[in-house]
């Protein structure tokens, strides 16, 4: 009797696990020494729908104290030898949430310009199982952002939209979440800023449910500082054409 | 404008040919490819200043007058090769040095000190769980 018992509750121990929900938050790092350790502590510790989260901090060739910043914390620090991009930085988190099992991931910038509180907000839609890729948009509540940049998102919107046939008003946005289909099927070969738009394209090859949430912008003179310029916009375009000419698969 | 083209054909063949000769004497290039360039930088800095020897070897290899409109035709069509061959190759470096970047940093994980006092819910895992996938 007792050990029927114990069975039973074993059982359902078992069963939780496995019902479990997972969440990575992603960061990838480049440089950010001075702000890092005030990000990663800002995180969200309880999530509801969430029973665990595991932060991966993806130093990427930081030449600042960044990595040092990170060990001061409770996340994971994953590290680049060499500068490759934050496209690459994403996907080498994306690829450790996939060998962690994660259910669900989030990317949000290092530079703390996203509000820790919408992290819930965004992976929200992949709980609830109505998407596999979740767009955190700052444009629907674009206050604050200078008209320069509002300009040159519509540009890589236009951009992404002509290569892609997926509409979104904000493409560039680092604030994302993906499913754990979204994070198997995923294959990503962009290493700068152009990531964004290909996960647009590779979306649509996948033939993934992608919808928006609108997210808050935390704009100080450091995250304007080190956003993207005018000039990387070009850069963006040329890249994004010459991947959509030489993909092979 | 013939005497910019003179200027910048000058300024050009100078700096790829002392560029080259320096990079050959610190054994960063090799003598073949050195030679070459020092070919290829004269022969446009004698066109610059004679463009009347195009038409001279065109006649002499038994072909018709054509002017220097051809020479510089062909010419881009061979920049344009060039510079398609150097981007498939700085391409290929670049996806390979991605890759070997990422497999350095997966395999070298730094799990969070235990000092951190970790948030209730945020989860660690020990440098073996983390292992790459094959």
């Amino acid at each position: 009797m007792i050990e029927g018992d114990q069975f039973l509750d074993l059982s359902l121990i078992k069963l939780e696990r496995n019902n479990m929900t997972h969440l990575s938050i992603i960061i990838p790092v480049f440089n950010e020494g001075t702000v890092i350790k005030k990000v990663i502590n800002g995180l969200p510790d309880k999530i509801k729908g969430v029973d665990k989260i595991t932060i991966l901090a993806v130093n990427d060739g930081s030449t600042d104290n960044s990595a040092e910043e990170i060990k001061k914390t409770s996340a994971i620090l994953i590290s680049h030898p060499l500068n490759m991009g934050a496209g690459s930085a994403t996907v080498t988190g994306i690829s450790v949430a996939k060998i962690l099992k994660a259910d669900v991931a989030v990317t949000v910038d290092g530079d703390g310009q996203h509000h820790p509180s919408d992290i819930a907000r965004v992976i929200q839609p992949v709980l609830q199982q109505k998407a596999d890729i979740v767009i955190g948009t700052r444009l629907k509540k674009s206050k604050g952002m200078p008209g320069v940049k509002k300009f040159g998102n519509w540009g890589l919107n236009v951009i992404t939209f002509a290569l892609s046939r997926i509409w979104t008003s904000d493409s560039q946005s680092g604030f994302k979440a993906f499913s754990k289909n979204a994070i198997t099927k995923l294959d990503i070969g962009s290493l700068g800023y152009e990531f964004c738009s290909e996960v647009l394209i590779e979306a649509k090859r996948q033939k993934l449910k992608i919808t928006e949430v609108p997210i808050r912008v935390i704009y100080t003179d450091y995250s304007k500082r080190k956003g993207q310029s005018i000039f990387n916009g070009t850069n963006i375009i040329i890249k994004l054409i010459i991947r959509k000419i030489t993909r092979t698969t | 404008m013939i005497i910019i083209a003179r200027v910048l054909a000058t300024v050009f063949a100078l700096i790829v040919l002392s560029r080259s000769i320096v990079d050959y004497r610190n054994r960063k290039e090799s003598f073949q490819m050195t030679v070459f360039w020092i070919i290829v930088w004269l022969a446009i800095a004698i066109i610059a200043f004679f463009p009347s020897t195009v038409d001279t070897a065109i006649r002499l290899f038994g072909g018709n007058k054509t002017g220097l409109g051809t020479v510089f035709g062909m010419g881009l069509v061979f920049i344009m090769f060039v510079s398609y061959r150097i981007y498939v190759k700085a391409n290929r470096i670049e996806k390979n040095l991605n890759e070997l970047s990422r497999n350095f940093a997966l395999q070298a994980i730094d799990r969070p000190s235990p000092k951190n006092k970790p948030s209730k819910n945020h989860e660690f895992k020990s440098k073996k769980t983390i292992s790459r996938q094959k």
